[in-house]
């Protein structure tokens, strides 16, 4: 039985369609078999983030609805084996949907995949609710900002209420630099104040808009900080224990005193 | 720190990030009381139990609330007392 992982963060455009090519891609990679479930149903992106948006014939919605058979819609990735996209239909609307089908729709795919990863639409309405109906664990994105951390805080509450008991936390596009120098939150922060378990940071990074210009995941052959934060994420979901990274690389006169003083930050 | 946290820790001076973090604990705080109010319903009921040990009070006028403190959020409790129960004097 294959585990049902919901990437989801209520505020949009923080970065769950790319964690969930990123995560998908890094599994994959290890070996397993995957598939990433666009749940963004009208504003479908995962198919281009991941360069599969040419390959296209069926989609979510039409599997649900029994036009096609589920095999059918299935795109295989370009470079990996075991990797799979279940694409979201662009026409239709987030209510095509019902969560019960979307239970089904998981459950089933389950049976022949490791990892099912669901990646959801922004917000806490209809697509919120479809994206986590089938699903085992979430994981929930959130930035370094106010709004940002603020509504994954509602997220938290929402999945607690809908019993999808310890969801992980990624804090994406997190600015070192602006952490230094005092004007950025730091993970140790969000963390604290959202009170749930971190599973990885993911540096703020050009390569990720230059790798999804490319349709191409950072973690395809980059060993960029972002890309082995990715691959760090996905080693931590199959279970492997790995030490945060240190996404600080200066080594400036307080972070040498600090580290002498053995009041090192740890991000 | 740098240099710039060292000058702001010397002239204390609030840096964006301990603004931002101040911000976030004080509207968690609010959304938190606000996604359930049933929490303070039940710290109503609850306060309206122990104070009921020492006096008696109405029940329908009390009120348990959230309000905006200077720079903090402050839980406000109101209940009106009908009698104060007679403790035993205590010997001086
Ligand atoms: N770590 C990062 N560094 C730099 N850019 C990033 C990073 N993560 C995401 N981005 C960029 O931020 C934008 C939004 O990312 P993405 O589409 O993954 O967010 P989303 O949460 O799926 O958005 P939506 O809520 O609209 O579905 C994209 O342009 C992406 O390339
Ligand atoms: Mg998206």
């Amino acid at each position: 039985m294959g585990e049902v992982l919901v990437v989801t963060s209520g505020k949009g455009g923080v970065g769950k369609t790319t964690t969930v090519a990123n995560l998908g891609t890094g599994l994959a990679m290890a070996g397993k078999k995957v598939v990433l479930v666009d749940a963004d149903i009208g504003l479908r992106n995962l198919d281009v983030v991941m360069g599969l948006e040419n390959r296209i014939v069926f989609d979510l919605v039409d599997v649900v609805e029994n036009r096609c058979r589920l095999k059918q819609a299935l795109i295989r990735d370009k470079r990996l084996e075991g990797l799979f996209l279940l694409p979201a239909s662009q026409a239709k609307d987030k209510s095509a949907v019902k969560p019960e089908q979307m239970e089904k729709l998981c459950k089933s795919l389950s049976s022949d995949y490791d990892y099912i990863l669901v990646d959801c639409p922004a917000g806490i309405e209809q697509g919120f609710k479809n994206a986590i109906a089938g699903a085992d664990r979430a994981l929930i994105v959130t930035t370094p900002e106010v709004s940002a951390v603020r509504d994954a805080d509602r997220i938290i509450g929402l999945l607690e209420a809908a019993e999808l008991k310890d969801p992980r936390l990624i804090v994406n596009r997190l600015r070192p630099d602006m952490v230094r120098r005092g004007d950025m939150m730091d993970v140790e922060d969000i963390r604290e104040i959202l009170a749930i378990e971190l599973i990885g940071v993911v540096p703020d990074d050009e390569g990720i808009i230059v790798s999804t210009n490319k349709g191409e995941p950072i973690v395809n052959g980059g060993s960029s900080l972002a890309a082995r934060a990715f691959l760090h994420i996905s080693r931590r979901l199959m279970g492997e224990e790995i030490p945060f990274l240190n996404l600080d690389r200066s080594d400036g006169f307080f972070s040498r005193l600090k580290k002498i003083m053995g009041m090192g930050s740890r991000d | 720190m740098n240099i710039r946290g060292f000058f702001n820790f010397i002239l204390r001076r609030k840096s964006s990030k301990t603004i931002a973090r101040e911000r976030l604990r004080h509207v968690l705080i609010q959304d938190r009381a606000e996604a359930s109010p049933h929490l303070l319903e039940l710290l109503r009921e609850e306060l309206h139990g122990v104070i009921s040990r020492y006096m008696v009070v109405d029940s329908q006028s009390s009120r348990v609330f959230l309000d905006q403190g200077e720079g903090a959020a402050l839980l406000k409790a109101t209940f009106t007392v009908k009698s104060f129960k007679r403790g035993r004097d205590e010997a001086s």
